[in-house]
């Protein structure tokens, strides 16, 4: 009775273990940008992957001790991949969520390029890209993967923080 | 050989009998031994994975922490838990199993005994020999799996102090690969565990030792008995 007992609770280790693995993160801590024109946020996933993403914009006029010289500080806007622009006045945190359009998928795909290395080994990614033409370059459309792209312009501190899960 | 030397001689084997009987209990207490540890196993991984969908539902962000299992940083708390729950689990275990190798009766032969030569003679022939010795040969493999399952829980139990330590210290166990990680803390646990280890070995030889006297007593014992 004991050794079955003993045999299930080591059959629940053995699902449980490899379950942790299903969750991934990417994150850019702490990233200041200033007079750069435009950064952009480049988030990319697996199809199978459901993520949240945190980014945090702090302008760089609320953060003390900073000194921007050449020239006035920049009030930062954060411009959605559905095209929506927002001020940002003070430090703000945007979340949102990226569903997952595929469970339990026949095929992984992994994909790099400007901004963004995908693979089954690392399903998400995040990087941030300073200029005006830093995205040329990313497709808007890759078998298997999805890529956002959240532009932040102005001076601002940028945190990104993408949690995941393998479904 | 006088009447003192004989009883003091039947003494000594039954308390080496007590001895084994003892080892005997440890070998059932293993089993429980190794399902507390790996309940807490359990235990710190589910305590893991709750916070990690936790996080992922919630966009909770824990931060830069350490990441335990997979890719996801651990918050302090959830990293402080899979630190104690698998030592617990280990304290708990060697408590659980020190409690039923203690509780196993010791000198019930005593007042047999205290009766002379006819109490040596009466419990040397109690002995059922075949199952003595099949219970000294259940002994030493139950210390064996004992001391390794203990080594194996210290050496995961280290392994994650030195994946937590480099969250504290600026140190590179977090970067090193998971066999090195496992090997380091090995010998770790085996410096800081190696008179417990030698004790172990010295009393392996006993039981060993005991094993071949036994042997050799009972075909004596049951010589004079059919002669």
């Amino acid at each position: 009775m004991k050794l079955k007992g003993l045999l299930v609770v080591f059959l629940v280790l053995a699902i449980l273990l490899p379950l942790t693995s299903i969750f991934q993160s990417a994150s850019i801590p702490y990233a200041a940008f200033s007079g750069t024109g435009q950064n952009t946020v480049v988030v990319a996933k697996e199809d199978y992957v459901f993520a949240s993403i945190l980014i945090t914009v702090q302008p760089l006029g609320n953060v003390s001790n900073v000194q921007v010289v050449g020239g006035p500080l920049l009030p930062p806007a954060i411009t959605l991949p559905n095209g929506t622009t927002l001020q940002v006045s003070e430090s703000m945190t945007f979340v949102f969520t990226l569903p997952n359009t595929v469970a339990f998928p026949l095929l992984q795909y992994s994909a790099s390029g400007p901004g963004y290395q995908v693979s089954p080994a690392s399903p998400v990614s995040a990087q941030i890209l300073s200029g005006q033409n830093s995205t040329v370059g990313i497709p808007s459309s890759i078998p298997g993967i999805h890529v956002y792209q959240y532009t932040v312009t102005g001076d601002a501190v940028i945190t990104v923080h993408v949690l995941g899960v393998s479904l | 050989m006088t009447e003192e030397a004989v009883v003091e001689k039947v003494g000594s084997l039954m308390g080496a009998l007590d001895d084994v009987e003892k080892y005997k209990e440890l070998a059932r207490a293993m089993v429980d031994f190794t399902a507390i540890f790996a309940s807490s196993l359990v235990l710190a991984i589910l305590l893991n994975i709750v916070q990690d969908a936790y996080d992922v539902a919630f966009a909770s962000a824990t931060g830069p922490g350490s990441t335990v299992f997979g890719g996801m940083p651990a918050g302090v708390l959830t990293q402080f838990g899979t630190l104690v729950i698998p030592l617990g689990g280990i304290l708990a275990g060697v408590w659980w199993a020190n409690r039923r190798v203690s509780r196993v009766r010791m000198e019930t032969w005593k007042e047999t005994l205290a009766e002379g030569t006819p109490g040596a003679v009466k419990l040397l022939s109690g002995i059922e020999w075949d199952s003595v010795l099949s219970s000294v040969r259940i002994s030493r493999v139950a210390f064996i799996l004992y001391a390794l399952v203990k080594v194996a829980g210290y050496t995961i139990f280290t392994m994650f102090l030195l994946v937590f330590s480099s969250f504290l210290l600026p140190v590179f166990f977090f970067a090193l690969p998971p066999a090195y990680l496992f090997l380091l803390s090995l010998v770790i646990v085996l410096l800081f565990t190696r008179k417990s280890l030698t004790e172990g070995l010295r009393r392996m030889q006993l039981l060993d030792q005991l094993f071949w006297d036994l042997r050799v007593f009972s075909t004596e014992f049951n010589r004079a008995q059919f002669g």
